[in-house]
């Protein structure tokens, strides 16, 4: 009896196992199609009809590939990577911004685009664009889509302090507006996100020297941009949280009207409309303030190709499909970005818009600035390491414990060691 | 004999599922982690024909590497602080589960409410949290506007000598109604005719508490305070979630840093070595409660 059931038990966890592994068996055999996986980086579900159109395009074109679309959020794109690429189980083409790109490229991981890339197509991305993602002489990375970043205000708080309805046009009167906010509404003026190595480089102050193997950032001109933090800080004229909650906690405030200005990138209106329509009714945009430099910071996404993705050729070629000037030119329609293709870049709707006045007086300006904007990513090794050194100084600093000067001796001293060591 | 096999075998065979699952899941991890934490492992490197680059073995290097960092020991001192937090949710816990276990109007609501937190995801938690401690966020417009406690905001989150213990707050807002349901259970296995007895005999509610109910609930209290002390020092998704570990490191404590070092600086060898010391640690502090506990009072384990 008790063997009896003790048998069929057995039999039981048995067919059990052979169904589950039939299944898995069956899910991989029933195409012979090349499987090509991509990730986008926080598209769905928004962007959904978009997105399936491509894909249908793409697979009609090519009927012997199967593509299969990945979305993540930013912050977990890089830890999925790194577990699929060490599981070998790579996706083929990834959509990664330049900071990203880089770090993945210093470690070999990716294919170089200047190699799998024809000179003629190369030539239809803007430069800047496609240098941005440069490790060793060669590019790793296909521009995507671009945003330059914005001054965003909410008219209502500045006629409540009294100022006139203009976004700042430099960055002393943006000190000047704030007060002005400040004083007169309570309300913070902007809450920036600190990134103290786009500042330097803005404003043409060396970062590295020659050798990239030395911090020059510990020189006095240096140090007065960390000054200037510090400063806006003690006078309370930004909150307290500035470095703790960072860009999501200046969107919160300027949601919630809050806030005098946003800077940001000219897609967060359409979210701006959606969670806070009357705050969307009060904002105007305005250029961001360049540095002495003469340029501002570009964001750009790129898509790149892993090393060890199983259709290196295939995968490049979608690529280039995703980010082609008419692809690019539809989704720009969509949402206020900009092309990283010049031919795109030249459409008429960039100058006439889309009939949404505050969205096209933001891509009108985007536009223009792109022409002298950077990507300002860093290009060295271990530079999410370096970059936190510099944080922890900066935190030192803007909650008054320490000098700003000492803070960034220190913080120079340790990137030293660390850029030294490469 | 042969009835003793096909016994065990059955056994085993329910066993197996769950086997699979810890040995894949668990165990394999965890001697993996071991033996990574004598190499150098990044796991992003490829070599040129697409494949992962092996780890490079260095011998000890990594542990060398972890008693001088400062980093460590920062995340160590935070790690340890935070179990500061266990005898106040314990008692507090264990106080609510006294007062709602009896039938009154509104107990039932009570514990579904007390219940709710720990039901609700950590991002959330966390969000919600860091609004109100903003400086000119909800807590400090009653403490400061409302009832005139304090002359100026505190920095819940960006002084660096209060931010572990803001994020403690959350850790036991959202804690205390899990220990109470398991106090709750603990109380409710109690015998009314110890009670009873008790009464008879002319004990107080004091008395009860710590002469009749303490003793009897003492393995309830001991799985709590373990739980409870490895909860506090394996804190993660409050640190990820509200202050990243800053101001300053000040809310570093050891997971989030061994996370930095794997998925920040791509070190995984090195998180590997941190999380083989920081599994020490953790053995000692288990083995210090296992000792407490079991002196005196009833010996169930």
């Amino acid at each position: 009896m008790f063997a009896g059931r003790v048998k069929n038990f057995c039999l039981l966890i048995l067919a059990s196992l052979l169904i589950i592994i039939a299944g898995g068996c069956a899910s991989r055999a029933n195409t012979d199609k090349i499987r090509l996986e991509f990730w986008t980086i926080s598209l769905k579900p928004t962007y959904n009809d978009y997105m399936n159109g491509l894909i249908g395009r793409y697979e009609k074109l090519h009927p012997d590939v199967e593509l299969e679309w990945i979305d993540l959020p930013i912050n977990v794109v890089m830890q999925k990577l790194m577990a699929s690429i060490a599981g070998g189980a790579s996706p083929d083409v990834v959509n990664l911004n330049t900071d990203y790109a880089l770090i993945l490229a210093q470690n070999n991981a990716l294919v170089s685009m200047d190699k799998m890339v024809p000179a003629d197509i190369r030539a239809g991305y803007f430069e800047n664009l496609w240098e941005a993602s440069r490790w060793k002489g060669e590019s790793y990375a296909v521009p995507w889509y671009v945003s330059t970043q914005l001054i965003m205000y909410n008219k209502k708080i500045f006629k409540e302090a009294g100022l006139p309805e203009a976004a700042p046009a430099t960055w002393d009167e943006v000190v000047a507006v704030s007060k002005a906010v400040r004083k007169k509404t309570g309300f913070y003026g902007f809450m920036p996100a600190v990134k103290l190595i786009n500042d330097w480089r803005m404003n043409g102050v060396p970062v590295l020297d020659e050798s990239k193997k030395h911090a020059l950032f510990d020189r006095p001109e240096a140090v007065a941009y960390l000054e200037w933090y510090v400063n806006l800080r003690k006078q309370d004229l930004i909150p307290a949280e500035t470095l703790v909650l960072g860009y999501q906690g200046a969107l919160d405030r300027y949601q919630a009207g809050s806030l005098g200005m946003l800077i940001t990138g000219p897609q967060f209106l359409l979210r701006i409309a959606k969670n806070a329509p009357d705050v969307y009714a009060a904002t105007a945009v305005g250029p961001y303030p360049p540095g002495r430099a003469g340029i501002v910071p570009v964001a750009t996404m790129n898509f790149v190709v892993p090393r060890a993705s199983k259709n290196r050729g295939k995968a490049v070629d979608l690529a280039l499909f995703l980010t082609g000037d008419e692809n690019q030119l539809e989704f720009c329609k969509l949402v206020p970005l900009l092309p990283s293709r010049k031919k795109a870049a030249s459409d008429e709707f960039f100058e006439k818009g889309k009939g949404s006045p505050l969205e096209d007086d933001a891509i009108r300006i985007s536009v223009k600035q792109l022409s002298y904007g950077r990507d300002l990513s860093l290009g060295v090794k271990d530079s999410n390491n370096l970059v936190r050194i510099l944080n922890q100084a900066v935190e030192s600093a803007f909650y008054g414990r320490q000098e700003p000067a000492a803070v960034l001796r220190e913080a120079a001293k340790q990137w030293d060691e660390i850029l030294g060591g490469n | 004999m042969k009835k003793i096999f096909k016994n065990t075998l059955a056994a085993y065979l329910f066993l197996l599922p769950a086997l699979v699952l810890l040995v894949v899941f668990t165990l394999y991890p965890m001697i993996r982690g071991i033996t990574l934490s004598f190499y150098h492992f990044n796991m992003i490197q490829t070599t040129d024909a697409g494949l992962p680059a092996p780890p490079v073995f260095i011998g000890l290097d990594n542990y060398k590497g972890i008693f001088g960092d400062p980093l460590f020991f920062m995340a160590l001192r935070n790690s340890l602080l935070y179990l500061l937090i266990v005898p106040v949710i314990q008692i507090g816990a264990l106080v609510i589960a006294v007062l709602l276990n009896r039938k009154a109007p509104g107990v039932y609501f009570m514990r579904t409410a007390m219940y709710l937190p720990v039901i609700t995801s950590i991002v959330i938690v966390g969000i919600a949290w860091k609004w109100l401690f903003v400086s000119d966020g909800l807590l400090n417009f009653f403490l400061v506007d409302k009832l005139h406690l304090l002359s100026e905001p505190v920095g819940w989150l960006t002084d660096r000598r209060i931010a572990l213990f803001s994020v403690m707050l959350v850790t036991l807002w959202q804690g205390l109604g899990y220990y109470m349901v398991l106090y709750l259970s603990g109380l409710q296995a109690i015998s009314p005719e110890h009670l009873d007895a008790a009464k008879i005999d002319g004990a107080n509610h004091f008395d009860i508490f710590t002469k009749i109910m303490i003793p009897l609930i003492r393995p309830t209290i001991m799985l709590c305070v373990i739980i409870s002390c490895l909860g506090a020092l394996k804190v993660f998704g409050e640190i990820y979630v509200m202050t990243g570990g800053g101001p300053e490191n000040s809310t570093l404590t050891m997971v989030y840093y061994i996370f930095v070092k794997g998925f920040n600086d791509f070190q995984m060898g090195y998180a590997s070595a941190l999380g083989v010391v920081f599994a020490f640690i953790l053995g000692i502090v288990s083995y210090i409660n296992f000792k407490f506990f079991r002196e005196g009072g009833l010996q169930y384990y």
